[in-house]
């Protein structure tokens, strides 16, 4: 009897233990990310949760690389093969280093208006980032293939009209 | 007897001498008193070194080691030691006549020593149990860059005073407890409206010193201090406007005291030419213009804002214009001549977007972006050069072509417009058709409406609007400015169009009636 109790005590320990360390380790946090709206004339604002911590920024891009729920009627942005080599932040500026897909479409305004507004409006929705700066494989380049300039740090202002009111 | 007050002597008392009641301090930018007693040791006078440092938020370090103080405080970075008349001012020696003591766990230091350290002058008053100190200004400099900054360096940070005075327009600032210690008291600025600072010491009883900036006409300014400096700065101006007329065209040049930025504006009802100059002063006196010859009726100037500054000047016209402008430098040239309603000697370059290693986007079944851009180019410039434009295309084969390049190719051949021809796509969304035109100034505006609704028309694709973006083509370049998005390669309705020749031709005539509209139609929209 006291063997049954003991265990009994033992496997509620264990549960509410893996509970809390989910909750500590594996905490989520809810952010915005950017879409087109089925048209594709406007970029959304989209509400997910995204694994908190210190890999907050990048788990956000990766949501964003990975798109919306298909029955939200969004539309991706961004290439499914992108990869983020690198995020780094310095005086609220966000360095992020692309692999070469983020180029690879070669041309089309409203595929590089999406590509660059949602990256640029989803991270600056977060606090400590004001800017992005684009990096393609560690280097920066001047123009997008469309010709948006990249070279310096992108602030959101420029990009909120994109934003469906 | 200035100097009677300046430096205190204090008569002889008995090895130390304490009092009871607390003493208050002026300095300059701020008053406050000491819990410390100051004390009276060999007729010299001793203040709570610590204290007085927090209350000028100094960086203090104790190097209990060695007896030794370190702080930072006014820019300067000193060292003293306990007991030891030598001292550490940014890494120079140099010598106090009284050296810093410990009495009951304080450090305390003469006020002659600490005046030497820091620089400043002082009095006290006895009887009240006051101690003021008043700073010197030691350097006085003019930077003329982008903008004119007056930077006055202080050895004690300071309270102001600001006065705007009117004939002669004028800026006077008195700087409180002050004593002027430069041997310059007139410096020529000349820039635009900005003639001459004059400094001078206003009044002794209080210590006041005043700087004068005589101006030409009133401009904004900002002051600020941080530490132990003070600045006064004022944006780039308009120094001039100027005009000529030869034939039919008047040219309108108007001068920077550094490079201006400018965003130009056309409006109708009556026909005028806007320019707005940010972070920009108005140094001009004269306000008007008046030119009643060939197209321009005059010129009207003014200080349209101020905080953000927006200087904005009004070209009112007698119809409706053919503007071209030039950036240079320091400098903007604007040439006015009488529109004409054909495409006779209009100057049009046309961009087929991408070449070269560039494809531009690449359709599902393979469809090249680069080649069917050039194919409605080449089809364009067959219309417009049949009816007596002069075309320039920024490439006629399939070769890289730089952005910057294209740019330069517009700017330096002072076309009248700009066209690039693009088509659009996205990947993620294949069901997206139709036509879009960009733009990014507002003075292009009305060229991307003209052009939109001539070529949805014509070629009855899904109209997606006119739209406002970045692209380095149609931003850098100094004339209305488009960039036309056909059709989506993407889409494969819009895929089977663009391989089709008939469509091309099409297309290019939609273009074509749309710069047609442009050039001759007054029923344009008007800009914002």
């Amino acid at each position: 009897m006291k063997k049954i109790i003991f265990l009994i005590i033992l496997i509620f320990l264990g549960i509410s233990s893996f509970f809390i360390f989910r909750k500590i380790y594996l905490r989520e946090v809810p952010v915005k990310l950017y879409f087109y709206s089925e048209d594709s004339r406007y970029l959304v604002a989209y509400p997910v949760k995204v694994k908190a911590g210190k890999n907050l920024p990048l788990n956000i891009l990766n949501s964003l690389i990975k798109g919306p729920e298909k029955n939200s009627n969004l539309v991706p942005t961004l290439p499914k093969n992108l990869k983020i080599l690198s995020l780094k932040i310095k005086d609220k500026i966000a360095y992020v280093n692309f692999s070469k897909d983020l180029i690879s479409y070669g041309g089309g305004a409203t595929y590089e208006i999406g590509v660059v507004s949602s990256i640029v409006l989803t991270l600056t929705e977060l606090e400590d980032i004001e800017g992005v700066q684009f990096l393609i494989e560690g280097e920066k380049i001047k123009y997008l293939p469309e010709g948006t300039e990249i070279f310096s740090p992108l602030k959101r202002k420029i990009f909120e009209k994109y934003i469906k009111k | 007897m200035r100097f009677k007050i300046l430096f205190f002597l204090i008569f002889l008392f008995q090895s130390s001498f304490c009092f009871s009641e607390p003493w208050k301090f002026s300095t300059p930018s701020q008053d406050f008193e000491i819990e410390f007693v100051p004390k009276i040791i060999e007729g010299n006078f001793y203040i709570p070194l610590r204290e007085i440092l927090d209350k000028f938020s100094a960086e203090v370090l104790w190097h209990n080691k060695e007896k030794k103080l370190e702080f930072y405080v006014f820019k300067k970075r000193v060292i003293i030691q306990i007991e030891n008349k030598n001292f550490l001012i940014d890494g120079k020696e140099k010598i106090l006549t009284f050296p810093p003591v410990i009495l009951e766990g304080e450090i305390f230091i003469s006020l002659k020593s600490l005046s030497e350290i820091l620089g400043f002058k002082y009095y006290v008053d006895m009887k009240n149990r006051f101690i003021k100190f008043i700073t010197l200004i030691n350097e006085i400099e003019i930077a003329k860059g982008k903008n004119v900054q007056i930077n006055i360096s202080l050895t004690l940070p300071a309270r102001y005073r600001i006065e705007k005075l009117q004939s002669p327009e004028r800026i006077v600032i008195d700087i409180q407890d002050s004593i002027l210690d430069v041997e310059k008291k007139i410096y020529e600025i000349e820039e635009g409206a900005i003639k001459i600072l004059r400094v001078s010491q206003y009044s002794t009883i209080p210590y006041i010193t005043r700087l004068v900036i005589d101006l030409d006409v009133p401009l904004n300014f900002k002051i600020f201090s941080k530490e132990n400096r003070i600045t006064i700065e004022f944006n780039k101006q308009i120094k001039e406007v100027t005009y000529e007329i030869s034939e039919e065209t008047v040219k309108i040049k108007i001068e920077g005291t550094s490079s201006l930025i400018f965003i130009p504006r056309e409006y109708r009802e009556p026909w005028r030419l806007v320019f707005d100059f940010p972070e920009c002063l108005l140094g001009i006196k004269e306000k008007e213009i008046k030119i009643e010859k060939g197209i321009v009726k005059g010129v009207r100037m003014s200080q349209f804002q101020i905080e953000p500054d927006i200087a904005r000047i009004v070209i009112d016209l007698q119809a409706r214009s053919c503007c071209k402008i030039y950036p240079e430098d320091k400098e903007i040239l604007i040439e006015i001549s009488w529109f004409t309603p054909s495409l006779n000697k209009k100057v049009v370059v046309i961009d087929p977007g991408h070449g070269g290693r560039q494809n531009g986007a690449i359709s599902p079944s393979g469809v090249i972006e680069k080649e069917v851009n050039l194919e409605i180019a080449k089809n364009l410039y067959e219309l417009l050069t049949s009816e007596g434009a002069f075309v320039i295309m920024t490439r006629t084969e399939d070769k890289e072509v730089t952005l910057e390049d294209r740019v330069s190719i517009a700017n330096l051949n002072r076309a009248d417009i700009f066209v690039s021809i693009h088509n659009n796509a996205l990947p993620s969304n294949p069901a997206i058709r139709g036509t879009e035109t960009y733009y990014h100034t507002p003075f292009s505006k009305s060229l991307a409406a003209a052009i939109q609704k001539r070529l949805t028309e014509e070629i009855k694709l899904p109209d997606r609007g006119i739209k406002v973006a970045g692209f380095v083509v149609i931003k850098k370049t100094n004339m209305p400015a488009v960039l036309v998005e056909v059709a989506y390669l993407t889409n494969p309705e819009d895929e089977n169009l663009l391989k089709d020749t008939e469509f091309k031709k099409k297309t290019a005539l939609g273009i074509f009636k749309g710069i047609k509209e442009y050039f001759e139609n007054e029923q344009i929209i008007p800009s914002e």
